[in-house]
C-alpha cells in the first residue's frame, strides 16, 4: 500500500469521525426535545412583547387573543417547531459543517466576546480563540519546552534525589486538579497577596482593543495572563516532565543505544542524536496533541479565572441554552483536534523511516 | 499468572506501592465506616437548611482553639429528664439547664433549643398552653430571657406534640435587646445596632457620651437554662421526650462548618464511599468495555476489528468534557450524576481497546492459540482462557490509573455550577466558590485535598503497578 | 607484549539485592592477530566482561577491581573521555549480541556507519571519504553499496549482521570484540557470516574475542579458548589444548553436548543450571553440578594452574593439595 493511499484512507476515516461527533451532537440536541424547550422560550417571550404592545394600542380583549394565536403559529411556523426534530436539525447539521456557523442567541455569549448582541458565532469564536491561546497555549508550549530541555536529563539521573524529587513533584501535581490550585492561587496571590488580578473578566478590553495602544495593552495582557499561565504550568510540568522522562526511558536500554556508546560517540550527542531521535515519536505525539487540546481552552481553569476564552465561551453557551454556539464550538474542537491527529500522520512519515516504506 | 501472594509481596517491594496501598486502604476504611454511620436520607438532610439549625454558621473547626484562636466554643447539651422541678409563682417549672464556661474575647453564635415529643396538659377537653423561656445566668449575676416562647396545642388529639420532627427555636433579637435594655443598661435611649443580639448575651457594657453602646465579650461561667412553665397539678415527670439546649458557639467539630451551618466532617466523609463508588463503577465498567472489544477485535480481525476500530476511531475523537457538559445539562438533576458515570464509561474504553488489541494481535500468533485452536476451544473460550489472562496485567493497571478520572470529573463539572444534589467533595467546593468565600480554608482546603489524595493513591498504586508490569521502566 | 592483557578483572553488579559478582578475577591475554574464544553457558558472565573491555557496564555494574592492559596502557585508570576517544571503536570494537537491535531503526545503514568515523578521524575523512569507505567495507562483508541508503527494517537479519560487521571495522581497529555474532541467525546464514570472520581476520589481519555459548563455532574460528563459569574462567589453553585434552568436568560436560554427525556416542548434558551469581556456592563454584566432587571443592576455591605449557585449569582434581 502506497503512503499516499495510506493518508487518503486516513484523512476519510478522521473526516468521517468529524461528521460523526457534528451528527451526535446534533442529535443529542434534537432528540432529546433540548431545542424545542429553547424555541418555545423564546417564543413565549416574543408573544408576551407582542401582547404587550397590543393592549398598549388599546386593541379588544378577543382581538388580542385572535392576534396572539396567529402571532404565535406564525413563529412556530418559523421556528420549524411544527415539524419532527430531524427535520429541524437537517439544515443545522449542513449548516455547521459548512462552516455557516449563524448567529448566536444569546446576550451572555455575546458578552463573554465582548462585543454587541447580536453576535454571529463565527465572529464569537475567533475573538476568544486567541485569548485561549495566550493563557492556555502558552502555558502548554512553557511546559513542552522545559520537559523536553530537562526531561532527558532526569531520565539519565535515574535512581538520584533529583529524580526522585522530580517524579513525586509529578505524582503529586498530577494529583491536585488544576482547577483548585486556581482556586487557592487567585485567593493567596490575588486577595491576600495583591501581586495579579482577581477579576480577569477585564482582560477582553486590552484584547479586542489591542491596536489602540500595543505596548500598554502587551503590559496588561502579561499582567492578566501571569497568573493562569503560572498556574497552568505549576499543575501540569510534573506530568509532562514524568512522561518525556518515562519516553526516554523506554529508549535508553535499546541496544542501539549502547551501541552509539561503544561506537565512541560523547554522551551528548547520544542523547541528542539518537536517544531523542528514538524517542520523538511518541514525544513529538504528546506535543501536538496537547498543544491541539489546549486551543480548545480548559472550561473548568477558564471559568474559575473568568477567563473569556474558549471554555467560557462554551460554558456560558450551555447556561444560556444557545445551540448555535454549542454547535460551532464543538464542531470546532473536533476540527482542530482531526487536524492535529492528521499533521501527526504526516510528521509520522518524517519521523520514522518504518513508516515510511512500510 | 502470577498469584495475589506475589503480587503484593511485589508491589510492598516499591515505595510507590506501600504508600498507595496504605492509602487505598485508608480509603476503603473511611468508606465503609461512613456508609455504616450514614443516615438513609443523608443526601436530603444536606441539602435542607432546616437540619442545621443548631449548628454555627461558616465556623472553623474546633482545633483551632488549641492553636490560640478566640472561638467561643461550641457546646450542646441532651436531657431526658429536668434538671429541677420546682414550683413558682402559681407554676410547675421544670427547668434543664447547663453549664457554660466563656473563656476567649468572642461571642457565641446562637443559643438553640430543640424539643422532641413535648407533653400536653388538658383540662377537661381544653388543652392548657406551655410557657417555654430560656435564662441566661450571667458571670455577673444578671438573668437574662433569650426565648420567651408560648405553645399552643390546637388540635392535639394525643399527649404528645413534636414527635416526629423537633421544635427549634432560636435567640430572639427583640426580645435580647429589650432585656439588655431593662435589665442592665437601665435605659432604651441608646443605639444598639449588632444584628446579631445574642451578642449582648454575652457582653459587658459601657455607655458612651453620644448614647452609643461600646460592648465586649465577658469571660466566665453562664448558666443556661431551658424552662417549661406548666399549671401546678402537672403529673409529669419531665415535661419533654428529649431537650438538646445548644450555645452555637463560633467554632465546630473536626472540620468546621459552612455559610448555612452543615457539618464539614459529615459532608467529608460521607463524600469517600460516593467518590470511590463514582471512580470505581467508571473505571471498572469502562476498563471491562475496552478489554472485550479489544480482544474481540484483536481476534477476530477482518470487518470486526475494522468497524470497532471505526467506532473508537469516533469515540476518541469526541470533545470529551464539551460532551459530558452538554449532555450532564439537558439530564434532570437527580439523575446527573447517574449521567456523568454513563458518558465517562461510553467514550472512556478507546484508549485501553486500542492498547489491548494491538498486544492481543501479538498473543494471536503464539503457538498456543492455534494448539487450542487445533483442538477444538471455542473462540469465546480461547478468548477468556488464553487472550485475556495475558494482558490481564496491564488492564490492571489500566483500571487503576482510570479510577480518580470519574472522581475528577465530577467534581470539576459540580465546581463549574452543575449540580447533582449529592454531597460530595465537588459539591462542598462547588457551594464555596458559588457562596464566592476563597477565604474560608476549612471549606476550600479539605475538600480539594482529599481529592488530590484520591488521584495520588490511584497513581501511586498505579506507577507501582505499572513497574511491575512493564520491568523496562524498573530502576535497578 | 600482549596487544590486550586482563589480569585479575572484577565487574560487580551492585544491586539492591546484593552484590553480583559477574566476573570474578578473570584474566587472559590476546596477541595480535591471535582469535580468543571465550565460552560458557548464558548469564555466566560473558558479555559482562565484553562490556568491561569497553568501559561501558551498564550501571548499576562497575569494574571493581584488576586491570585490562591495551598496549600496556590501563583502561581502568584512564579518564572516560579518554577511553571514549581512544578506545572505543579505534582500538577496541564490538559486534553485538543480537544484531537485529543494534541498529537505530530511524537512521540509514550509510548514516550509521559513517558516524563510527566521525568522531575517531581527526579529519582525515570529509563525508564523502567516509561514505567511500562505509561502501568499500560493505562490498568486504558481501553486500552491495547499494545498502548505505537502506534502513534496518529492510534488511535481513543476515544483512543486518553484515552491516553490523561492517561498522565494527570503520575505525580499523586492533581488536574486534564478537558476541554470540550469530546466535539469532539461521543455521546457513551461521556458516557464511563465520567464513566471513576467517576471511576478513586474513585480510586485515585482526585480533578477535569471540563470545558465544556455542563450542562448535569456537573451535571453528579461535587459537586460544577460555571457558567460563560462574564469573570465573576455569580452563583455558589453545584450541588444541582445550579441545583435545579437555582438563576440567565443566568442559568435559560442554564437549560431550556437542551433537557429532559421524559418532555414535549418546549426547550428554551437564545435568542442573548455573548457580545466580549474587549467591554462588561456596568453594569451587562447578561443584554441586561436578560428577567428581570432592570434600574440598565444597570448602575452598580452586586455584589456577599450568598442567602444560600454556594450559591452565582451576579444579582440584589436577592440582596437588
Amino acid at each position: 500500500m502506497g503512503l499516499g493511499t495510506v493518508l487518503t484512507r486516513r484523512a476519510i476515516a478522521l473526516t468521517f469521525a468529524l461528521i460523526v461527533v457534528v451528527l451526535l451532537t446534533v442529535l443529542i440536541i434534537g432528540a432529546t426535545g433540548y431545542d424545542a424547550t429553547i424555541w418555545k422560550a423564546i417564543i413565549n417571550e416574543q408573544v408576551r412583547a407582542y401582547q404587550a404592545t397590543l393592549v398598549q394600542k388599546q386593541a379588544t380583549a378577543a382581538q388580542v387573543q385572535q392576534l396572539v394565536a396567529q402571532y404565535r403559529n406564525k413563529l412556530i411556523h418559523l421556528y420549524g417547531l411544527d415539524k419532527p426534530w430531524y427535520v429541524r436539525m437537517e439544515p443545522l447539521l449542513i449548516n455547521t459543517l459548512t462552516f455557516n456557523l449563524g448567529l448566536s442567541n444569546s446576550h451572555d455569549v455575546a458578552d463573554v466576546a465582548g462585543v454587541p448582541y447580536p453576535v454571529p458565532v463565527g465572529t464569537a469564536i475567533m475573538l476568544c480563540l486567541p485569548r485561549t491561546i495566550i493563557m492556555i497555549t502558552i502555558a502548554q508550549l512553557i511546559c513542552a519546552v522545559v520537559a523536553l530541555y530537562i526531561g532527558p536529563y532526569i531520565a539519565y539521573k535515574r535512581g538520584t534525589l533529583f529524580d526522585r524529587a522530580i517524579v513525586s513533584y509529578a505524582a503529586l501535581t498530577n494529583a491536585i486538579p488544576v482547577w483548585w490550585l486556581g482556586m487557592i492561587f487567585i485567593y493567596f496571590f490575588g486577595f491576600i497577596m495583591g501581586w495579579f488580578p482577581t477579576d480577569y473578566r477585564a482582560v477582553v478590553y486590552y484584547i479586542n482593543h489591542f491596536m489602540d495602544d500595543p505596548v500598554t495593552s502587551t503590559q496588561y495582557i502579561l499582567w492578566y495572563a501571569s497568573l493562569p499561565i503560572i498556574t497552568i504550568v505549576i499543575a501540569f510540568l510534573g506530568s509532562w516532565l514524568y512522561s518525556v522522562r518515562a519516553m526516554v526511558l523506554r529508549v535508553v536500554r535499546e541496544d542501539y543505544i549502547n551501541a552509539a556508546r561503544a561506537k565512541g560517540l560523547p554522551e551528548s550527542v547520544v542523547v541528542s542524536k539518537h536517544v531523542l531521535r528514538a524517542a520523538s515519536p511518541p514525544v513529538v505525539t504528546s506535543v501536538i496533541l496537547s498543544l491541539a487540546g489546549s486551543l480548545g481552552g480548559y472550561i473548568i481553569t477558564e471559568s474559575i479565572f473568568d477567563w473569556p476564552g474558549m471554555g467560557t465561551l462554551y460554558w456560558v453557551a450551555i447556561t444560556s441554552a444557545d445551540v448555535p454556539t454549542i454547535l460551532g464550538l464543538t464542531y470546532m474542537f473536533t476540527l482542530i483536534y482531526i487536524l492535529a491527529r492528521f499533521t501527526l500522520e504526516i510528521l509520522y512519515i518524517y519521523l520514522d523511516p518504518r513508516v515510511r516504506y512500510s | 499468572m502470577k498469584s495475589m501472594m506475589e503480587w503484593n509481596r511485589e508491589l510492598m517491594s516499591y515505595t510507590s506501592g506501600k504508600v498507595g496501598l496504605a492509602l487505598f486502604i485508608f480509603f476503603i476504611v473511611m468508606s465503609i465506616y461512613a456508609l455504616m454511620v450514614m443516615p438513609p436520607n443523608y443526601k436530603y438532610a444536606w441539602n435542607d437548611p432546616k437540619h442545621w439549625q443548631g449548628y454555627p454558621q461558616l465556623a472553623p473547626p474546633s482545633w483551632v482553639r488549641m492553636l490560640g484562636y478566640q472561638n467561643a466554643a461550641h457546646e450542646s447539651q441532651t436531657f431526658t429528664a429536668p434538671t429541677s422541678v420546682i414550683v413558682r409563682s402559681g407554676y410547675k417549672v421544670y427547668t434543664f439547664s447547663m453549664l457554660y464556661n466563656l473563656d476567649v474575647k468572642d461571642y457565641p453564635q446562637d443559643i438553640v433549643v430543640a424539643i422532641q415529643g413535648l407533653k400536653v396538659y388538658r383540662m377537661g377537653n381544653r388543652t392548657i398552653p406551655v410557657l417555654i423561656q430560656v435564662d441566661v445566668r450571667r458571670p455577673d449575676g444578671k438573668v437574662l430571657a433569650a426565648v420567651k416562647y408560648v405553645e399552643y396545642f390546637n388540635n392535639v388529639n394525643g399527649t404528645k406534640a413534636y414527635v416526629k420532627l423537633p421544635l427549634t427555636r432560636s435567640a430572639d433579637r427583640n426580645l435580647i435587646i429589650d432585656e439588655v435594655e431593662s435589665k442592665i443598661l437601665n435605659t432604651s435611649n441608646v443605639l444598639l445596632k449588632t444584628p446579631i443580639a445574642v451578642s449582648y448575651l454575652f457582653s459587658s457594657f459601657k455607655i458612651l457620651s453620644n448614647n452609643s453602646v461600646l460592648f465586649q465579650p465577658l469571660e466566665g461561667p453562664y448558666v443556661i437554662s431551658l424552662n417549661f412553665y406548666y399549671p401546678v397539678n402537672t403529673p409529669y415527670v419531665s415535661p419533654v421526650d428529649k431537650a438538646t439546649l445548644t450555645v452555637v458557639g463560633d467554632c465546630y467539630g473536626l472540620m468546621g462548618t459552612d455559610n448555612i451551618g452543615r457539618d464539614l466532617a459529615q459532608g467529608l466523609l460521607y463524600g469517600f464511599p460516593i467518590a470511590l463508588a463514582i471512580g470505581f463503577g467508571t473505571a471498572l465498567a469502562s476498563t471491562f468495555i475496552g478489554l472485550l472489544v479489544g480482544a474481540v477485535s484483536a481476534y477476530y480481525g477482518g470487518w470486526v476489528d475494522e468497524s470497532l476500530q471505526r467506532l473508537v476511531d469516533i469515540i476518541g475523537n469526541v470533545p470529551l468534557l464539551p460532551f459530558l457538559i452538554l449532555l450532564v445539562d439537558i439530564t434532570p438533576v437527580g439523575e446527573r450524576l447517574q449521567m456523568i458515570m454513563l458518558v465517562l464509561v461510553i467514550f472512556g474504553w478507546g484508549g485501553l481497546a486500542i492498547v489491548i488489541r494491538s498486544m492481543g494481535l501479538s498473543i494471536k500468533e503464539e503457538p498456543y492459540i492455534d494448539a487450542a485452536k487445533a483442538i477444538g476451544l471455542s473462540n469465546a473460550k480461547i478468548i477468556f482462557k488464553h487472550l485475556i489472562p495475558q494482558v490481564m496485567p496491564y488492564v490492571v493497571a489500566s483500571l487503576v490509573f482510570s479510577v480518580p478520572g470519574a472522581i475528577l470529573s465530577e467534581a470539576g463539572l459540580s465546581v463549574l455550577g452543575l449540580e447533582h444534589g449529592w454531597p460530595t467533595w465537588g459539591r462542598i467546593l462547588a457551594d464555596a466558590r458559588m457562596a464566592g468565600r476563597y477565604d474560608i480554608w476549612w471549606w476550600i482546603l479539605p475538600p480539594g485535598f482529599l481529592l488530590a489524595l484520591t488521584s495520588l493513591t490511584f497513581v501511586l498504586l498505579g506507577m507501582a503497578i505499572e513497574t511491575i508490569v512493564e520491568p523496562r521502566l524498573r530502576t535497578l | 607484549m600482549a596487544l590486550l592483557e586482563v589480569k585479575d578483572l572484577k565487574t560487580y553488579y551492585y544491586t539492591l539485592s546484593g552484590i553480583v559478582k559477574a566476573v570474578d578475577n578473570v584474566s587472559f591475554s590476546l596477541e595480535k592477530g591471535e582469535v580468543l574464544g571465550i565460552a560458557g553457558e548464558s548469564g555466566c558472565g560473558k558479555s559482562t566482561l565484553a562490556w568491561s573491555l569497553l568501559k561501558l557496564v551498564p550501571p548499576p555494574g562497575r569494574i571493581a577491581g584488576g586491570k585490562i592492559l591495551v598496549k600496556d596502557n590501563d583502561l581502568t585508570k584512564m579518564s572516560d573521555d579518554e577511553v571514549r576517544s581512544k578506545i572505543r571503536w579505534k582500538t577496541i570494537s564490538m559486534i553485538f549480541q543480537g544484531a537485529m537491535n543494534s541498529l537505530h531503526p530511524m537512521y540509514n545503514v550509510g548514516e550509521q556507519l559513517v558516524e563510527a568515523l566521525r568522531y575517531h578521524s581527526s579529519g582525515e575523512f570529509d563525508e564523502e571519504a567516509a561514505l567511500n569507505k562505509a561502501a568499500e567495507l560493505l562490498e568486504d562483508v558481501g553486500l552491495s553499496k547499494d545498502m548505505l541508503r537502506r534502513y534496518p527494517h529492510e534488511l535481513s537479519g543476515g544483512q543486518k549482521q553484515r552491516v553490523v560487521i561492517a561498522m565494527s571495522l570503520m575505525a580499523d581497529p586492533e581488536i574486534v570484540i564478537a558476541d554470540e555474532p550469530t546466535t539469532a541467525l539461521d543455521v546457513i546464514v551461521q556458516a557464511q557470516i563465520l567464513n566471513l570472520f576467517k576471511k576478513l581476520r586474513k585480510e586485515k589481519d585482526l585480533s578477535m574475542i569471540f563470545i558465544t555459548h556455542d563450542l562448535s563455532v569456537i573451535a571453528e574460528v579461535s587459537d586460544k579458548v577460555a571457558i567460563m563459569y560462574a564469573g570465573k574462567i576455569v580452563e583455558y589453553g589453545t584450541s588444541e589444548q582445550v579441545f583435545l585434552n579437555p582438563l576440567h568436568p565443566y568442559t568435559q560436560g560442554l564437549l560431550k553436548s556437542i551433537p557429532k554427525i559421524r559418532s555414535k556416542e549418546k549426547i550428554e548434558w551437564i545435568p542442573g543450571v548455573p548457580p545466580g551469581l549474587a549467591n554462588p556456592p561456596p568453594g569451587c563454584r562447578f561443584h554441586p553440578r561436578c560428577p567428581y566432587a570432592m570434600d574440598v571443592c565444597r570448602r575452598e576455591e580452586p586455584p589456577m594452574i599450568e598442567v602444560e605449557p600454556g594450559h591452565y585449569v582451576a579444579c582440584w582434581l589436577h592440582s596437588k593439595r
